[in-house]
């Protein structure tokens, strides 16, 4: 029965496709993001730049047939380190709002489905983490563990999860009630089946959009902690990194391609993020369809 | 979408934060107040930690303790001795017993007169290791320090106190001793607030972190913690201060510098790169000074990773040092191949220049079978934007030779630990006073002077060296006593005990409504004349 009902889901997600290419912000967004990702992730192959080369004697050059995007205050290429710098944003980000999605839906759908003293216990948990703000917490815990890929990842995920949370766990609480649940729990179905037959297939789709709005959270993050000197390692390329260049008034004056650079690709790549994250939430939830 | 904008708006403000701090509300002087001479804003790269000068190596430190307490004598802006508590100081002969005189107008912020009683406590507090003092090796060639530190003796017998008037007895001739207790700081502690207190409990008591009793210009009020610390004029200071109050705050000097043009402060350390931005904007003074200090990468030398020579001279030469003059400190400073440096230094005219030579490096390490998967920390306390970059490049610039650098940052606090432990591996840090005579190195090589009683920071030894050291300064022959430190800089050259990168000249800026500011070559001792200082409007 359930199997005949994902079935049905599949002939709904052609609508669903329909209503996103309807969107023409994301769709526009979307082809961008794929660009964009292209090219940090598979740009480094494509290419000799190499972001770690440094060269005193081209000290803060402006852009030049040699160095298109300029060179840095260690005489490094920008472009270079614009794209290995998105790369590491990028791949924070998306690691952090994977593993804060697969921590929410768990402990989401595991408070919403046993309810009781489980979900009380979680959802007080979610409270707490929801009252403190993330960067001061993650500022705490970089200064406390020094500042690494994995410190980043680890702690974004650990506070950003409670809104996947929330959302995995109101959908659960309502599913429970329905009789199709209640039927495969009286033929015996337990949790991890009812997970991956009845929950999944119906929050895939504000699950995703939580995935976007928490990657481009965590994108933010990074740059706010690296410009702050608090994130990753100076010569480590990070768009935040770059973009501390700018504290130095001279920079910020004189020297536009140390921060133009990364502060677009920052507010673009965040922009593009949660346009997407728009399409999805307009294409996947009937409701607010226009 | 709704959510993100908070989260914007909260990166946003952290980050604005970061770029000026806000006003202080609880201050209580404000510039232009009655009357008064305003306060002055000075900006400290880094947080200073205590006002104890004996435990003390860090330069934040070192400055607010000159707004405290004075010492015998300052440095002045052309390396002389000036008068401050001291009224006359002179050696003997043979430079084996000094007498140095106080004026008789000087007295504590309480009222209390300092005398000769305050100079010979505090030389017992610097040379009794039990105080955890950093400077025993100092005051280790006063006579009876030895009996004194063993517990024999309740004081150092070669220390004589006449009213104003102190008698030094030196174990070996030093003429140099006046300079030694001048540069670093050695301040005069008071012997009437601090006598009662155990020895041992001294570095860490309250007094030291919010000083009661002062006898520098201007004194302690109050802590803001991460901010900053203010003082209050001295009001039984012996000459009259223009201002009622000075305020030492600690900010990175990208935001020191973005705050000397909108007047927030009066004084900040600036990088080269500011130096030429600023040089041109109204209402800022930049003043630059040819520089005595020097700034190198010290490695605990007895963890062995840098304990091999071929492995440091690999390093002097895998680094463009020139490139780092000309570009980061846009030349304002010159590359150095000998602590003690400068015409009079006796440098020999052979010594080897290390010049940029990543091959020699790689073929370098070879011969000393460097592993290239060793990780190979470069430490660095935050805050000062040039001292940043020359990490930068020089992590890049060791990873193309095969040395697996990476940049780690600390604070003064987890720095300080990490030297105790001896658990450093490149740390970057200026100091001192170097251009003048060749004898300024033996601080920092003696086999006797190790860290953390001596200065001798990265625990290098060389008997040779020791002996030629030791005989030069026995010497009174100008002659011989130039060949000897001849030879002595050829093996501080060839075995650089300190990676040597090269010695900046002293940048700061002032804003131009703070006048009697002088700039003093060495950075630590930058507050040297706070008594002159004074401010319009």
């Amino acid at each position: 029965m359930s199997r005949g009902l994902a079935g049905l889901r599949a002939g709904l997600a052609r609508p669903a496709v329909l209503r996103f290419t309807a969107h023409r912000l994301a769709v526009v967004a979307a082809v961008l993001l794929t660009i964009v990702l292209a090219i940090v992730f598979f740009g480094p192959l494509l290419t000799s730049l190499d972001p770690h080369h440094v060269d005193p004697s081209q000290y803060r050059q402006p852009p030049s047939s040699d160095h298109p995007l300029g060179t840095d205050s260690a005489g490094r290429d920008v472009l270079a380190r614009l794209i290995y710098g998105g790369r590491t944003s990028l791949t924070i980000g998306i690691s952090a709002s994977l593993a804060a999605a697969v921590l929410g839906f768990g402990l989401g759908a595991l408070a919403g489905m046993t309810g009781g003293v489980v979900d009380s216990v979680l959802s007080r948990i979610v409270d707490v983490i929801q009252s403190f703000p993330a960067l001061i917490i993650i500022i705490l815990l970089a200064a406390l563990m020094g500042g690494s890929m994995t410190t980043l990842v680890v702690s974004m995920a650990a506070l950003e999860w409670p809104i996947a949370y929330r959302v995995v766990r109101t959908t659960c609480l309502s599913l429970r009630e329905q009789d199709t649940i209640r039927a495969a729990r009286g033929f015996g179905a337990r949790l991890p089946y009812l997970l991956r037959w009845h929950v999944l297939p119906e929050v895939v789709g504000p699950l995703v959009v939580v995935i976007t709005v928490v990657a481009a959270v965590c994108v933010l993050l990074e740059a706010a902690l690296s410009f702050l000197g608090l994130g990753l390692p100076a010569d480590v390329p990070s768009w935040g990194n770059m973009l501390s260049d700018a504290r130095s008034l001279t920079v910020l004056k004189n020297m536009p391609w140390l921060w133009i650079p990364p502060g677009a690709a920052i507010a673009g790549t965040v922009l593009m993020i949660n346009f997407v994250g728009d399409g999805i939430r307009e294409a996947t939830d009937p409701r607010q369809s226009r | 979408m709704k959510r993100i904008f908070p989260v914007v708006t909260l990166c946003l403000v952290a980050a604005f934060a970061g770029c000026s701090v806000g006003d202080d509300q609880q201050s209580g002087p404000k510039d232009g107040d009655s009357g008064a001479g305003g306060t002055a804003h000075v900006a400290l790269y880094t947080q200073p930690t205590t006002f104890s000068p004996v435990v003390t190596i860090s330069g934040a430190d070192q400055l607010v303790q000159q707004l405290q307490w004075d010492p015998l004598f300052a440095v002045d802006t052309g390396g002389e001795l000036v008068p401050r508590l001291a009224g006359s100081w002179k050696p003997n002969a043979d430079a084996t017993q000094w007498t140095i005189t106080l004026r008789d107008d000087v007295t504590w912020s309480d009222g209390e007169p300092i005398t000769g009683e305050d100079v010979a406590f505090t030389f017992e507090v610097y040379a009794d290791p039990s105080t955890g003092s950093l400077s025993t090796a100092r005051f280790a060639n006063i006579a009876g320090v030895a009996e004194y530190t063993a517990g024999k003796a309740d004081s150092i017998s070669g220390v004589t106190v006449d009213g104003q008037s102190v008698t030094v007895d030196l174990v070996n001739p030093q003429a140099s001793f006046a300079l030694g207790i001048a540069e670093p700081i050695v301040p005069i502690l008071p012997e009437h607030a601090l006598d009662a207190l155990p020895r041992k409990d001294l570095a860490t008591s309250k007094f030291f972190r919010e000083p009661s009793v002062g006898s520098g210009p201007y004194v302690f009020d109050h802590w803001v913690n991460d901010d900053k610390v203010a003082f209050t004029a001295n009001q039984h200071y012996r000459d009259e201060l223009a201002l009622e109050g000075v305020d030492a705050t600690f900010l990175d000097s990208d935001v020191a510098e973005a705050q000397i043009q909108t007047g927030e402060i009066d004084y900040a350390q600036i990088s080269a790169a500011a130096a030429e931005d600023l040089s041109g904007a109204s209402g800022v003074e930049v003043l630059s000074a040819t520089g005595g200090s020097i700034m190198g990468l010290h490695s605990a030398l007895e963890s062995g990773l840098l304990g091999d020579v071929r492995v440091r001279q690999a390093i002097m030469h895998a680094i463009d040092r020139q490139a780092l003059v000309d570009t980061v400190l846009a030349g304002h400073g010159q590359v150095i191949n000998t602590i003690a440096f400068g015409p009079n230094a006796d440098v020999p005219s052979d010594v080897d220049t290390y010049a940029y030579d990543p091959d020699r490096a790689r073929e370098l390490l070879e011969e000393a079978g460097w592993d290239p998967s060793k990780k190979v920390r470069l430490e660095i306390i935050p805050g000062l934007r040039d001292r940043e970059q020359v990490v930068d490049i020089v992590a890049g610039q060791l990873r193309e030779v095969g040395i697996d650098a990476e940049v780690k940052r600390f604070d003064q606090a987890g720095l300080t630990t990490a030297i105790g432990d001896r658990d450093f591996d490149l740390t970057i840090s200026g100091y001192g006073f170097f251009n003048g005579d060749p004898s300024s190195m033996a601080g920092r090589v003696r086999c006797d002077l190790f860290a953390p009683n001596g200065s001798n920071l990265v625990h290098y030894c060389n008997e040779d060296l020791d002996q030629l050291l030791e005989d030069a300064e026995a010497t009174t022959d100008d002659q011989k006593r130039a060949a000897i430190y001849e030879q002595a800089q050829a093996i501080v050259n060839r075995d650089v005990p300190v990676i040597l990168l090269f010695a900046p000249d002293a940048l700061a800026a002032t804003s131009s409504a703070f006048h009697g500011f002088e700039l003093n070559p060495l950075p630590n001792q930058a507050f040297w004349n706070a008594a002159e200082w004074s401010k319009e409007g």
